[in-house]
């Protein structure tokens, strides 16, 4: 218990506790401005780096995010294609079961070879599709080159791609396969059995096609050509599955980076946003405590021995 | 006998005007800084023998003016006010980085999460121009938020300098006041009574409180009761009626740290005491920049050459749309390297690369070349690893090879290997025309080939990067030193204040002036003026009964 108190002393002491009054209304005011309670890394430093770590985290899931369905878009694609050109090629078996099977003449070979040509057509311009962002679907690396050289009136289908894959990030250390090179999907290796294939020879569809079309316009059905195509239904078949398991991987993954991302973004709410209840009772309290400080002051001030003398 | 009350009560007259121009000397200093109250001590006059009844008083004398002052307060003040002024420079400066460093518009995090973005963009579009062009222009955002981070700690920079040099100046004022005080309470002592001027001396105690606010001193008063002012470690920065002058330069390592010198009066040479300078505001700024200013500057500069390194690497492992090795990204700025104004003048400039960017460590370094090896000191850490003979030339420390190649015994250098690294970082890429050149395949000539970009995105979450973990773990660690620093400098400076008002509360209840005690002695003086003055015109009134009586 002090003794003696100077006036100066009182005064000073009275205006601190309001500065730091107002300086705690400050703070209060701009975090309900700002609408977060972590305003400076100082507020609370653990705070603050786990927020900037969750922050970075869920970055880079919207980036998994994108890049998930940027993918899905690649395979989904691939998959609609294989789609397609496996409903050709089963008309061209089709096509090849009536060539062989019926009491046929030469005219009615070479006009179902015409046929089948056509079907190569469409084949071959399936093969060569482009993606949204105007690569080649099947060219493997080599995504500005057209990857299948060659027409329904030649044969000759040759490609010009080469056998690369590409990756994608779709999560931690989670690298997809979104594309697959033509070599891989429309390349068939002749069995050992057949008498006219180079041993273990392999040979893509469009040319197995051709080579059909070729043997029924020269009237020389050949069994093993339906064997081909039969197999090349196959090729097709896998690689569609493939690529479909894939689509399942990114489903998988997405319903995966969503739970993470609401956990993250739930933990960064309460690491970093204000409690507005709480911030408001807050404010109550201190403006409450300020205005008490004033009063005080005011009623102290006006306390003067020389108002009597 | 009635001249003796005659001559009693004008004493009284006297000695009451007296105590009421002291109580009003009081009054008119009621906001007067570092004044002390003064009160009139009253003393009984020499009494007059009268024979075998005793003696008969003789009134009352001002014996002294007496300043209420307490030695030991004073001093306690002086180390609080040093304490406290240390503490609030350094809050002020650490705050301002704390203000900016988190801040997403403007650090580095946001910007290096939209350029690892803008890799994976490229991942899933690898020869698309226009995602390529992307790819640069988030690139020169980043570069931009190094720059602007590394721009705005060196305003700091300048300011902490500017503030330094106005402390020196101020504590140079201060000094020579004080000396020039010292001389004037001689003075007054010596032509009034022994105590000498009290408001002199209340001078000098707020000047010598000034001067703590500036830096830490010790006092001790001579037998003369000059004032000898010393800083915290011994240097005399007055003594009696002379002061040394401080000076503020970077003379030794030219663009390198300002250090504090000491002149000593009539003294030519100056000497360094940079190390020695503690507390108040000046220790305050040497704290801020040692502790704060330097580490972070360092570290933004490191996680920036560091980042530019590894991608320019990788992308030059690498082939562009071309079919070439793609180009580097980023210029990996230089270290810094600054030879002392006092080496021989055939010493050649010496070689400091950066060997290892995952081993640096954010730390400058001094070297100093003795007859019996290089002696390197890291600054941050005080840490000091010595190499060889005089022939040791060439040797490597935390990631950065050193070429000593052509030096002499007594050369120094002062070395930041990351100083200038965020400021100096460009984006060596044109954003339209460069797009091309970005290695994003992993072999030579195929177009759609990813696998670099995809390396190159890794290089994001890659935990070996730096010392710290990958490049943001490294500037989290920084945004979390900075919140500590602050953190516990607000709750110190905020206990520091509180502090010294209680022990300014302490000092007023001794030296300030309550104005109602003021207000009770003008009561009393008046009334025992007036008392006082009744007597005498009691001993009239007594002289002319008898004056009557005798007519």
């Amino acid at each position: 218990m002090r003794i003696r108190i100077s006036t100066l002393g009182m005064a000073n002491q009275t205006i601190n506790s309001m500065l730091n009054q107002h300086s705690q209304i400050a703070n209060t005011q701009e975090q309900l401005a700002l609408g977060v309670k972590l305003v400076r890394p100082s507020d609370s430093p653990p705070a603050a780096v786990r927020a900037l770590i969750l922050d970075e985290s869920l970055k880079q899931k919207e980036q998994y995010q994108a890049n998930i369905d940027m993918a899905r878009g690649r395979l989904a694609q691939e998959e609609t294609v294989l789609d397609s050109i496996g409903d050709v090629l089963l008309r061209v078996h089709d096509l090849g079961v009536q060539s062989l099977n019926a009491p046929l003449g030469a005219s009615d070979r070479d006009a179902i070879a015409g046929e089948m040509r056509h079907l190569l057509g469409e084949i071959g311009n399936l093969a060569n599709t482009t993606t949204a962002t105007g690569e080649y679907l099947f060219a493997g690396l080599q995504s500005k080159t057209k990857p299948y050289s060659g027409d329904p009136t030649n044969g000759a289908y040759t490609y010009n791609g080469d056998s690369g894959r590409r990756h994608t990030a779709i999560g931690s250390g989670y690298n997809l396969n979104d594309n697959d090179p033509g070599d891989a999907v429309f390349t068939v290796v002749a069995p050992a059995t057949d008498p006219n294939a180079a041993p273990a020879a392999a040979e893509n569809i469009m040319n197995l096609v051709f080579q059909f079309a070729e043997h029924l316009s020269a009237d020389q059905p050949d069994t093993y050509d339906l064997a081909r195509i039969q197999q090349s239904l196959e090729a097709i078949s896998t690689a569609r599955s493939s690529a479909g398991a894939r689509l399942a991987a990114l489903d998988q993954q997405e319903t995966l980076t969503a739970k993470l991302t609401t956990d993250e973004k739930s933990l960064l709410s309460q690491t970093r946003d204000l409690d507005y209840t709480e911030a408001i009772s807050r404010l109550n309290q201190e403006t409450t405590a300020l205005q008490a400080a004033q009063q005080a002051y005011s009623k102290v001030q006006k306390l003067s021995l020389f108002n009597y003398l | 006998m009635s001249v003796g009350a005659l001559d009693t009560a004008v004493s009284g007259l006297l000695a009451f005007q007296q105590s009421l121009a002291t109580t009003s000397h009081n009054i008119s200093n009621v906001n007067t800084e570092g004044y002390s109250r003064q009160r009139a001590e009253l003393v009984t006059r020499p009494a007059i023998s009268i024979g075998a009844a005793g003696y008969l008083g003789n009134g009352v004398r001002v014996a002294l003016i007496e300043r209420t002052f307490d030695d030991f307060l004073t001093a306690q003040l002086n180390a609080s006010t040093a304490a406290a002024g240390q503490l609030k420079a350094y809050n002020e400066l650490i705050s301002e980085i704390d203000n900016f460093i988190a801040d997403p518009d403007a650090s580095v995090p946001n910007a290096m999460q939209n350029f690892f973005g803008s890799i994976h963009d490229l991942v899933n579009d690898p020869s698309s121009i226009t995602v390529r062009q992307a790819l640069l222009s988030s690139a020169r955002t980043l570069v931009g938020r190094f720059t602007t981070i590394s721009t705005q700690l060196d305003e700091i920079r300048d300011k902490t300098n500017r503030a330094m040099t106005d402390s020196v100046a101020l504590i140079n004022a201060l000094t020579a006041n004080l000396a020039e005080l010292n001389q004037r309470v001689l003075d007054s002592r010596q032509t009034g009574s022994g105590t000498g001027s009290n408001d002199l001396q209340d001078q000098r105690d707020l000047a010598l409180s000034k001067l703590a606010e500036q830096v830490d001193v010790q006092l001790i008063v001579d037998n003369l009761g000059n004032y000898n002012v010393l800083t915290s470690t011994g240097q005399a920065l007055v003594m009696a009626s002379v002061s040394n002058e401080l000076g503020l330069t970077a003379a030794r390592f030219p663009g390198g740290p300002l250090e504090v010198m000491l002149t000593p009066f009539g003294s030519k040479a100056s000497i360094n005491i940079s190390n020695q300078v503690a507390g108040g505001a000046l220790g305050g700024y040497r704290q801020f920049i040692d502790e704060v200013l330097n580490p972070v500057q360092n570290d933004v500069g490191r996680i920036a050459v560091a980042f530019a390194h590894q991608i320019n690497q990788q992308l030059q492992t690498g082939f562009d749309l071309n079919g070439n090795p793609g180009a580097a990204m980023f210029s990996e700025p230089p270290t810094t390297v600054i030879a002392s104004a006092n080496n021989a003048a055939t010493t050649p400039p010496i070689g400091v690369t950066i060997g290892n960017h995952a081993a640096l460590t954010g730390s400058d370094y001094q070297i100093n070349v003795t007859a019996t090896g290089t002696v390197v000191m890291n600054l941050r850490t005080q840490q000091v690893s010595q190499f060889g003979g005089a022939a040791s030339v060439q040797f490597s420390l935390d990631g950065l090879d050193f070429d000593l190649t052509g030096t002499s015994v007594g050369d120094s250098f002062l070395i930041q290997p990351t100083r200038s690294a965020a400021s100096g970082l460009t984006l060596e890429l044109d954003v339209i025309n460069g797009a091309a050149q970005i290695g994003a395949a992993a072999s030579a000539g195929a177009v759609g080939d990813n696998a670099n970009a995809l390396l190159l995105a890794g290089l994001q979450t890659l935990k070996t990067s730096l010392k710290q973990g990958s490049y943001e773990d490294a500037y989290n660690e920084v945004v979390g030193r900075v919140g500590v620093l602050t953190q516990s400098s607000n709750t110190d400076s905020k206990a520091q204040r509180k502090l010294l008002e209680v022990v300014k509360a302490q000092r007023d209840a001794v030296s300030g002036v309550n104005l109602d005690e003021e207000a009770a002695n003008l009561i009393t003086f008046q009334q025992a003026y007036q008392a006082s003055a009744q007597v005498i015109s009691i001993v009239r009134t007594t002289f002319d009964a008898l004056i009557a009586a005798v007519k």
